[in-house]
């Protein structure tokens, strides 16, 4: 109970509270504009905690981080330009809510359910997170590319267009992830030469281009306002509702997103796809998913932000950063004297609580200022079409050239706008293809390093207790719909 | 009306700005880092660069321009304009690309202005290993390496190649490597059991150690770590000696005005010996280290032969 | 469990688009993996005797892309001869005319960004999609030239992303 009343001594004084509010404002802000990023704000963030106290220091990279992430949402809900791999998986489902004239309540939603996951995630954090971190250290690369496995095939299996579809488009961003350098033997792929094609095509600008500027092809001159009857209203009206009704989304998306988040390096991407994919598959009307049906994006938006405090756990336990954010806040914890190890937990046990506490405060903090974000995004819809596309095209380009300040961004992203364009006539879907981009590196890499070990034997697969759980939790996943396929063939039979 | 006002301010002043000054420099600073966000290239020279916009009194903009294993930032860094206003910090890889056959650059493209740090790894094992000592270690390599998957980086790192170093020494076959993408997944792999013994820097293995999970045998350097004075050194631990570090250091591109570089690399001395650099380094636990100018083009050369020969030796330079 | 969700379960089907434009995509993707194939089997393998190394990802994806692509054409093809190619249900085509500003003036920035720097080119980039939407002419210039100067001030001032910068202008501040 001291410790608990030292730690809010430590929270809860003026500069620390004007710092988190001031680091809220920055994120808000960053989030909200495509192309800039959280990892981008954090980095800008650290000659600033040079001069600051502990808590307060690590106060702005978490205040800032949580807000830039549910803030992202913004312009993927409303202009179709997601601002993270995450917040891809239910872009979609957060525009067709959008076109409906249900933008400001899609936001809302996903307000709120980061709010929550963010706060189950800090829970699990604050209570159990020696516990998960310990578990977390025995996942291996073959546990890895399991888990890589799992989140792609949801991709595939629950995409548009039909399986055949989604699988090509899958395999497609898996492709397009392995040009550039081999980061495990540095043998340069498909860079014919060129500089900046060996490292790679970047996933922000591919993502711009598949969504936004493919949408920005489809645009008619003369088409009306984006949305002429969306009303300017209380974007948390009727949430407490919808809440409440898929109530069993919202957690079991809160808790799967801490479970992965825990994860250090797969955890925060993977989570929200996962999730959003589950809810689709126990949905009693999977049919609506994709028309602006709020029930994915409920269980999608609680993973996505627990995902995102529990990644801070095996960073701070055991100093094991999985993201660039994490990998700076560990740096600015050794800087601070907050050294990251069990001895946070034991001998300065107060220190902990503080960070804890911002935790909490970041989290609740979302709802004020997701409201006021909301409020002024929500005037876009009074611009006509023609004007606001004047803005997008230059949030796209300098989103693109930002990444990696480079021109070459820009022509990445034009070229993904022109494939979006011809997927669509396609009906192939173009989310699969984005999760394949991020996805891509994690599972080649983790598949290699598993065969390197194993020496190209495959049962190595099976051979360690988690790995091989995960392995069937796959194979049933893509077996299940078969069985059942071929069980509905026979019965017909039976009964004639 | 309002808006057209703020902007036609906005343009005027920033019209005002560059008029001023004719002395370098006059305008910002780009710094080109060739990693990403987040790892100890980025935090060393987030340092140096906001020490040395104080000193210069120009902002200094960090770039990350990662990808490639650095081969793209640090090309980028050789082909800017040599007028002191894009520099960059070089790291490790640019004295072994043009062995391993990875980008035609090396030391020669660039200005050498100053190092400014240089780290060295650690030899690292799992609680729990039947490795009590770096010569239970060496004796079990001499016997047959390639039963010892090993790991800490990608294949051709520095740290692979202080491996392959250690297991020639010992004399025995082929070094087993596991190759990652960088130090956390490569402690990932030995805590979970996949891997026998890591190469990695100690200030990423600290908080495992800590936690007594990971146990390291020695430090590469050639003295024992001030951070750590129990750890031995390879030649105190066992009968054979390895000592290979990575460095960091501070460039521009080829053929910059002597003057530049000179005011830089003074300003850098300056800021290496300060104690806000120092208390930075340490509270990281990065090792500090110094050298201006030439010296430092001396020493980029050296570091090209070592880690030419150090390659060759394990194999890995291509044909 | 009832035979409603079992449904549930099923992937859903595949969706009619153009059957010409599947037959053309297939194909597409069939000769990519082909190519993809061809060109992994030239990297090294890192296990000895195993296609396991740098090679054996792109190898997979060829080896989909070819299967899958082929699947994609010949049921495709096969629905263009029962049916002919049509398709069922509206689709936004787009204007080819703002298609082409959009698209040649995106080239047109990356070219000219080196010359004329980040600021004139959005700024002219901005004005050419906003009037090809058929916008106001003066509307438009205070829009492009607002939200430009804008993005410049936060990206370059409190963001610190250097903008590119003219060579032909170098007098100007941007």
């Amino acid at each position: 109970m001291d410790t608990m009343m030292q730690a809010l001594a430590l929270v809860l004084n003026f500069e620390t509270i004007v710092t988190i509010l001031i680091a809220c404002l920055f994120g808000l802000f960053v989030g909200a504009i495509p192309g800039l990023t959280a990892t981008m704000a954090t980095a800008l963030l650290v000659p600033f905690t040079f001069y600051m106290d502990p808590i307060p220091a690590i106060a702005t990279v978490i205040a800032c981080t949580a807000m830039a992430i549910t803030a992202g949402d913004i312009p993927s809900a409303l202009l179709r330009i997601p601002g993270t791999p995450s917040s891809a998986a239910y872009t979609d489902e957060a525009y067709a809510m959008t076109k409906k004239g249900q933008g400001a309540q899609a936001l809302g939603i996903s307000i709120v359910a980061s709010c929550i996951g963010g706060i189950v995630g800090f829970l699990v954090l604050a209570f159990i997170a020696p516990m998960l971190a310990k578990v977390a250290l025995r996942f291996s690369s073959f546990e890895y590319f399991w888990l890589a496995i799992l989140g792609l095939s949801c991709a595939a299996l629950i995409s548009s267009g039909g399986p055949i579809k989604g699988l090509l488009a899958l395999f497609l961003g898996l492709a397009i992830s392995t040009i550039g350098m081999d980061p495990l033997t540095g043998a340069p792929r498909f860079s014919f030469g060129s500089v900046e094609l060996m490292g790679g095509l970047s996933f922000v600008p591919a993502m711009i281009g598949l969504f936004a500027i493919g949408e920005l092809l489809r645009y008619q001159p003369g088409q009306e306002n984006l949305v002429s009857n969306a009303k300017i209203r209380n974007p948390f009206s009727g949430v407490g509702k919808i809440l409440r009704q898929y109530r069993v989304n919202l957690w079991r998306g809160s808790l799967f997103g801490t479970a992965v988040g825990a994860l250090p390096g797969a955890g925060g991407d993977l989570g929200a796809w996962i999730s959003y994919a589950m809810a689709k598959r126990f949905s009693r009307t999977p049919q609506k998913f994709g028309t602006g049906h709020p029930e994915g994006l409920v269980e999608a938006g609680a993973s996505n932000n627990s995902a995102l405090s529990s990644a801070w756990i095996p960073a701070m336990v055991f100093g094991i950063p999985g993201d660039a954010v994490t990998a700076i806040a560990v740096g600015i914890l050794f800087m601070k004297g907050l050294n990251p190890g069990p001895q946070l937990f034991t001998q300065n046990p107060e220190n902990f609580y503080a960070v804890m506490l911002i935790f909490l405060i970041a989290n609740l903090l979302l709802i004020p200022f997701g409201w006021l974000a909301v409020r002024t995004a929500n005037s876009i819809f009074r611009v006509s079409r023609a004007y606001l596309n004047g803005a997008i095209v230059i949030f796209c380009l300098v989103g693109a050239y930002a990444v990696n300040n480079s021109m070459f961004g820009v022509l990445v992203m034009g070229g993904f706008g022109l494939m979006a364009y011809v997927f669509h006539r396609a009906n192939f879907p173009i989310a699969p293809v984005i999760l394949g981009i991020v996805m891509g590196p994690l599972l080649e890499q983790n598949f290699l390093t598993s065969m390197i070990i194993a020496r190209g034997d495959l049962t190595a697969f099976f051979s360690r207790p988690i790995a091989a759980g995960l392995g069937a939790v796959v194979i049933l996943l893509w077996g299940l719909p078969l069985v059942l396929r071929l069980l509905r063939l026979l019965r017909p039979k039976a009964a004639a | 009306m309002k808006a057209i006002t703020l902007i036609a301010t906005a343009t005027l002043g920033l019209f005002a700005v560059s008029a001023s000054a004719q002395d370098y420099p006059d305008r910002p600073i780009t710094l080109i880092v060739p990693w990403g966000a987040g790892g100890g290239s980025d935090a060393t020279a987030r340092i140096v660069a906001t020490l040395l916009e104080e000193k210069l009194g120009q902002p200094i903009n960090v770039v990350n321009r990662a990808g490639g294993g650095s081969v793209i930032g640090h090309t980028e860094i050789a082909n800017a304009k040599p007028d002191g206003y894009t520099l960059g910090n070089i790291t490790t890889e640019l004295s072994m690309f043009h062995w391993l056959g990875q980008s035609p650059v090396s030391y020669q493209d660039y200005t050498p202005i100053g190092l400014f740090n240089a780290d060295f790894g650690g030899i690292f094992v799992a609680q729990n290993s039947p490795y009590e000592s770096l010569q239970d270690l060496v004796d079990a390599l001499r016997e047959d390496a390639s039963a010892i998957p090993a790991g800490g980086a990608n294949q051709g790192g520095v740290n692979h190649l202080a491996y392959a170093a250690l297991v020639a020494e010992a004399g025995g076959s082929q070094a087993f490597w596991v190759p990652s993408e960088g130090a956390a997944p490569a402690l990932q792999l030995l805590t979970s059991g996949a891997i026998q013994a890591a190469i990695v820097q100690f200030p990423e293995a600290r908080a495992l150690m800590d936690a007594g999970e990971i146990r390291p045998l020695a430090t590469l350097n050639n003295e024992r770590e001030p951070s750590y004075p129990d750890v031995p050194t390879v030649a105190e631990a066992s009968d054979v000696n390895v000592s290979i570090s990575g460095w960091r250091g501070l460039a521009g591109p080829k053929d910059m005005p002597q003057e530049v570089v000179d005011s830089l690399s003074a300003a850098l001395e300056e800021i290496v010996a300060s104690d806000e650099y120092k208390e930075f380094m340490a509270s990281r636990q990065f090792t500090i280290a110094f050298e201006g100018g030439d010296a430092f083009g001396t020493y980029l050369a050296e570091r090209d032969t070592q880690f030419g020969d150090a390659l060759k030796a394990a194999g890995l330079v291509a044909e | 469990m009832s035979l409603q969700d079992e449904d549930d379960l099923l992937p859903p089907p595949d969706v009619p688009s153009p059957p010409l434009l599947d037959v053309a995509l297939g194909l597409a993707y069939a000769v990519g993996g082909a190519g993809l194939i061809v060109a992994s089997g030239a990297f090294p393998a890192m296990v000895p005797g195993t296609i396991v190394g740098p090679g054996l990802m792109p190898m997979l994806c060829g080896a989909i892309f070819l299967i899958f692509g082929a699947v994609l054409s010949l049921t495709a093809f096969q629905r263009y001869r029962r049916d002919g190619n049509v398709t069922e249900g509206e689709v936004e085509r787009g204007s080819l005319p703002f298609a082409i500003v959009l698209m040649g003036g995106l080239v047109a920035v990356v070219w000219l960004a080196d010359y004329l720097g980040f600021v004139v080119v959005s700024f002219l980039y901005s004005l050419a999609v906003t009037l090809a939407g058929g916008a106001r002419w003066i509307y438009a210039a205070i829009l492009a030239l607002s939200v430009t100067m804008l993005t410049y001030v936060l990206f370059s001032n409190l963001m610190r992303v250097p903008l590119p910068r003219g060579s032909l202008l170098a007098g100007l501040p941007f």
